[in-house]
């Protein structure tokens, strides 16, 4: 174990070595990404960084990346990349907006996407994922199988992409169990395992035997506390199927680095136009993910419900509530 | 009792134990004259070096001792400044705030920044005593956690006595309230203070490393969160008093416990607020009490003559 | 009357010492980063390239200065009345959000007091932010430092409080406040670029910083309480005085920066404005060598260091931390060059200043 762990930190080092090294060739193609935090939180810079890297051996095209810590960096790491010539430059967030829209006046050439958000200018489109369609089965699988009628969700900071995923659960939950108690608790940052850890342990207590998260990083502590009281949990973003095999569900996936793939290719292909890109089930992007090693687990009653609710999600039939 | 106030207490302690470990180590070095911000940085340092030796070595054991080791190592760094040199102590922990975030943070990118994957350890089992646990209450609370809330308990305890009934104590409260009459009582101001912060930073390093090893069981960057603040707030509200210090950290935990457990039962409250508590406690106290118990050369660098 | 050529000087040794001891960080992190695979020429060419390549970079490390020399302005001015204020970041944060509650509040009056009433909303709010701390210091004698580091988080979390609540954008979707109004913004010096009138603040900001610590007597006697509280005693200056003083100016300098921050940079509150200028000023402060004009070359040092780390990622993959390790080594690098202890010599470097400035009548020990 020691040893294969040791093969994998060498090949991990070797590789990060070799990426710093030396210009690549490349198409002349050229894609940016302004991410909000670390790209080692496992889960929403990740993803991006994952979806960057992508484009970089799939389109053969150039990329970089700068962490944005201050607002005051945004346009400042926007206008760098427009200077330089940059095709795409992905802003991963909301707080993205504003600085997009300022500096792609002065840069008509370049092509800036703001995931998540509702700015849309000539050369200025957010990318929003319907993540909330997952949640929403999700949520529908949780009153499914609750033996309590309780379940719950544990938040990083309380902004809208996360009280949408929030809000799609619990509407899941009633559609299929108008009784069934939802209840949420905020951390109030991304990084605080001990906190998450906590937060989901109160839950736990107040009788919740099906959790849902978005807190990124912080995330581990919910993982903890389920596997700690042996119940099921929701992973959220990635498929985080893995992390816990024994408790971990399902994952409410979107697809990030698939739709950074998708739009890098929209706008090599000139084909980009200046509206809201929402990205879904349909377009293949999100998706709730079973977990095969507890699939077993779901009574089929319930496995037919869920069919039947993502049938009616990808014909357009069911409208998920608080979708952006 | 309400059913609900056992978890609720359980929880607490929790929370409140790696602020115990960072209050209690940072008592020993203020108790010497020594005071330490880099509290924060310390334990972030610790919780790195659990991680990664216990990633490597399946170990938590092993963890344990490379973060208290690691915490240790970065203590002395701080000593060879604070005491070494004679360095100003508060620009000295604050450099070394900001050199651990950025230490960790490199490490553990060019690790696992590029993987994708989390870096996931083995952690610490619950480990409830027996006969203790089967009390009613406090058996659940306080007998039923893991092998660091014991190790909390009885380290808290064991200084707070250290520091009353030992000569080493005494010696060490004696460089912290006069160095110059320690000195010429034959004390060596010197290698006490040295003793103190290697002591201190040590318990401080078993709080990162709980922070890995029982409540995540991997390794965030910035996973402390401000608890090394915390741990200063929490040694002047409990006036360098170690078992005041756990009560203290008790409360603070029993305020966050019950945050959570009220947004779990539905009402909403700004938790913003909530994570403000325990400094406007320490401000109001400060306003109120005032000054009791400082060690009278804190944060003053000793110079022999 | 004024001579700042021979004040420029006098400070330029102690100057000379800081910029040395950013160069030797910087050599380490080279001689790290070259260990870890790097080439050590593209390394600094980047570097500077990045911090200063073109007028377009030269602006932007200027823009990304001009909050830390007021926050390091904020750390000379208690630092030298001995107050230990590690809390210029609080102070930020609070001219930050009462300058800007102001300008979202004014209704229909004369636009053109706006920005003065936005400044002097800052003021007040950071000087009693740093009051707070002074107030507990004189009257309860208790230590600054703890509360100020208090009052820092406690200034983080009101801030994420009124974005998610009272100063919340009407539309209410993200955590962030409206837009001022532009009334309520600072021009920007040259078109095209991001610098703006704020910079020309933090200069004049020094200037008279400088003026007030060495040309009046009112500095005079808060250097003294700083340098030797008991001598000071003695001079019958009333200690508790001064150092309130040191710390509503501290605190107001540091607020300034806040507001300018949002007037000239953002337009908005956001949570995570600063990224702990309030730490970063003291590394500044330090360097400076706690003069007021030095606090200028040494915020542009780290405001391109910012940059430069910005490059660095940009091009070539280098982690933006790699900003916080430089910073820290500056810190402890001087430290080291300040070698014995930093306080005892800065004392006679203050010493040496004072015996130049002979001592007005009434004022003898």
């Amino acid at each position: 174990m020691l040893k294969n762990r040791l093969i994998h930190f060498i090949t991990v080092a070797v590789v990060f070595l070799l990426s710093c090294t030396g210009a690549e060739k490349h198409s002349g193609f050229k894609v940016a990404l302004l991410s909000p935090g670390p790209i080692s939180d496992a889960g929403w810079n990740a993803s991006a960084w994952e979806g960057l890297q992508r484009i970089k051996s799939e389109l053969n095209a150039h990329v970089s990346q700068v962490e944005t810590r201050v607002p005051a960096e945004f346009e400042a790491s926007f206008r760098e990349y427009g200077r330089m010539g940059y095709d795409l430059v992905f802003g991963h967030g909301f707080e993205f907006q504003d600085a997009a829209a300022t500096v792609a006046q002065d840069f008509p050439e370049t092509v800036f996407i703001t995931t998540s958000g509702n700015t849309v200018r000539k050369n200025v489109a957010p990318m929003v994922f319907q993540l909330e369609q997952a949640t929403y089965l999700a949520g529908a699988l949780a009153a499914l199988m609750s033996k309590t009628g309780r379940i719950g969700g544990v938040g990083g900071i309380k902004i809208p992409p996360v009280q949408s995923t929030f809000a799609a659960f619990e509407a899941g939950a009633r559609a299929v169990r108008p009784d069934i108690k939802v209840s949420f608790v905020y951390i109030g940052n991304w990084e605080n395992v001990g906190a998450a850890r906590q937060a989901a342990l109160a839950l736990i207590d107040q009788g919740c035997d099906l959790l849902i998260h978005n807190a990124d990083a912080a995330a581990a502590g919910v993982f903890q506390a389920a596997a700690e009281r042996n119940i099921y949990v929701f992973g959220t973003n990635k498929d985080q199927n893995t992390i816990e095999p024994e408790h971990v569900l399902a994952s409410c996936v979107s697809d990030i680095p698939g739709a950074f793939v998708t739009m890098a290719k929209i706008v090599r292909d000139k084909k980009f136009a200046a509206k809201i890109y929402r990205l879904g089930m349909r377009d293949g992007i999100v998706s709730l993910v079973i977990n095969p090693r507890l699939a077993d687990r779901i009574p089929a009653s319930a496995r037919e419900r869920l069919v039947s609710l993502e049938q009616r999600i990808l014909s357009g039939a069911l409208n998920v509530p608080g979708l952006p | 009792m309400p059913e609900f106030a056992v978890p609720l207490l359980a929880g607490a302690v929790t929370l409140a134990t790696p602020l115990v470990f960072a209050a209690v180590g940072e008592i020993i070095m203020e108790k010497s004259g020594v005071l330490n911000i880099a509290l924060e940085g310390t334990m972030l340092v610790a919780a790195l070096a659990a991680a990664f030796v216990t990633y490597f070595t399946a170990s938590p054991a092993a963890g344990l001792a490379a973060g208290v080791a690691a915490a240790v190592l970065f203590g002395l760094l701080f000593a060879l400044f604070a005491v070494g040199i004679q360095a100003d102590q508060i620009v000295t922990g604050t450099a070394m705030n900001i050199f651990a975030l950025g230490l960790t943070g490199v490490l553990y990118r060019s690790l696992f920044g590029f993987s994708g994957t989390r870096l996931a350890v083995a952690g610490f089992q619950p480990w409830p005593l027996p006969f203790l646990k089967d009390i009613p209450v406090i058996g659940t609370v306080f007998f039923s956690q893991n092998v660091l809330v014991y190790a909390a308990l009885v380290l808290t305890l064991l200084v707070a006595a250290a520091l009353k009934r030992t000569r080493t104590g005494l010696y060490l409260q004696a460089a912290g309230e006069n160095p110059q009459g320690a000195e010429v009582a034959g004390i060596s101001v010197y290698r006490l203070r040295l003793l103190a912060i290697m002591t201190g930073s040590a318990l401080c390093g078993l709080g990162g490393v709980f922070l890995v090893l029982v409540e995540g069981n991997t390794f965030v960057e910035g996973m402390t969160a401000g608890r090394g603040f915390i741990a200063l707030a929490i040694v002047i509200l409990a006036r360098w008093q170690p078992v005041r210090a756990l009560v203290v950290a008790l409360v603070f935990g029993l305020a966050s416990a019950l945050q959570f457990q009220a947004q779990a039962i539905g009402i909403d409250v700004p938790y913003q607020l909530f994570l403000a508590l325990p400094y406007v406690l320490t401000i109001l106290f400060a306003m109120l009490v005032g000054r009791a118990n400082v060690p009278a050369a804190l944060a003053k660098p000793y110079i022999k003559e | 009357m004024i001579d700042f050529r021979k004040a420029l000087l006098r400070a330029a040794p102690a100057l000379g010492r800081g910029a040395l001891s950013f160069v030797v960080a910087l050599a380490l992190v080279a001689l790290l980063t070259t260990w870890a695979g790097y080439d050590a020429g593209v390394l600094f060419h980047t570097l500077f390239a990045g911090a200063a390549g073109d007028g377009y970079r030269i602006s932007e490390s200027l823009l990304r200065s001009i909050p830390l020399v007021f926050t390091g302005l904020a750390v000379v001015v208690s630092f030298r009345a001995g107050l230990w204020n590690i809390g210029a970041d609080g102070q930020f944060l609070a001219g930050a959000m009462a300058g800007t509650f102001v300008a979202l509040h004014w209704n229909g009056m004369a636009q053109v007091l706006m920005l003065p009433a936005m400044f002097v909303a800052a003021w007040v709010a950071g000087a009693f932010w740093g009051w707070i701390a002074v107030w507990i210091r004189v009257r309860r004698e208790v230590n600054e430092v703890i509360t100020t580091i208090m009052l820092n988080l406690i200034a983080v979390q009101i801030l994420a409080w009124l974005v998610h609540g009272p100063l919340q954008e009407q539309a209410g979707a993200y955590p962030q406040s409206d837009a001022v109004p532009a009334a309520a913004r600072l021009p920007v010096l040259f078109a095209g670029l991001r610098l703006h009138a704020g910079a020309i603040i933090a200069v004049v900001a020094a200037l008279l910083l400088w003026l007030l610590l060495f040309r009046f007597a009112i500095g005079l006697r808060l250097r003294a309480v700083g340098h030797n509280p008991r001598a000071a005693r003695f001079a019958r200056v009333a200690l508790e005085r001064y150092r309130i003083l040191a710390m509503l100016l501290a605190g107001a300098l540091a607020a300034t920066g806040g507001i300018v921050e949002v007037s000239g940079v953002t337009g908005r509150l956001y949570e995570n404005l600063s990224p702990g200028y309030g730490f970063t000023a003291i590394a500044v402060a330090l360097i400076a060598r706690l003069h007021p004009i030095g606090v200028l070359p040494a915020a542009v040092l780290f405001g391109a260091l910012d940059t430069a780390a910005r490059a660095l990622e940009r091009d070539l993959g280098v982690s933006p931390v790699f900003a916080d390790i430089v910073q820290a080594q500056v810190i402890l690098i001087i430290i080291l060059l300040e070698t014995p202890a930093i306080r005892t010599r800065l004392q006679r470097a203050l010493a040496g200043v004072q015996a130049r400035m002979p001592f007005r009548g009434g004022e003898h020990a």
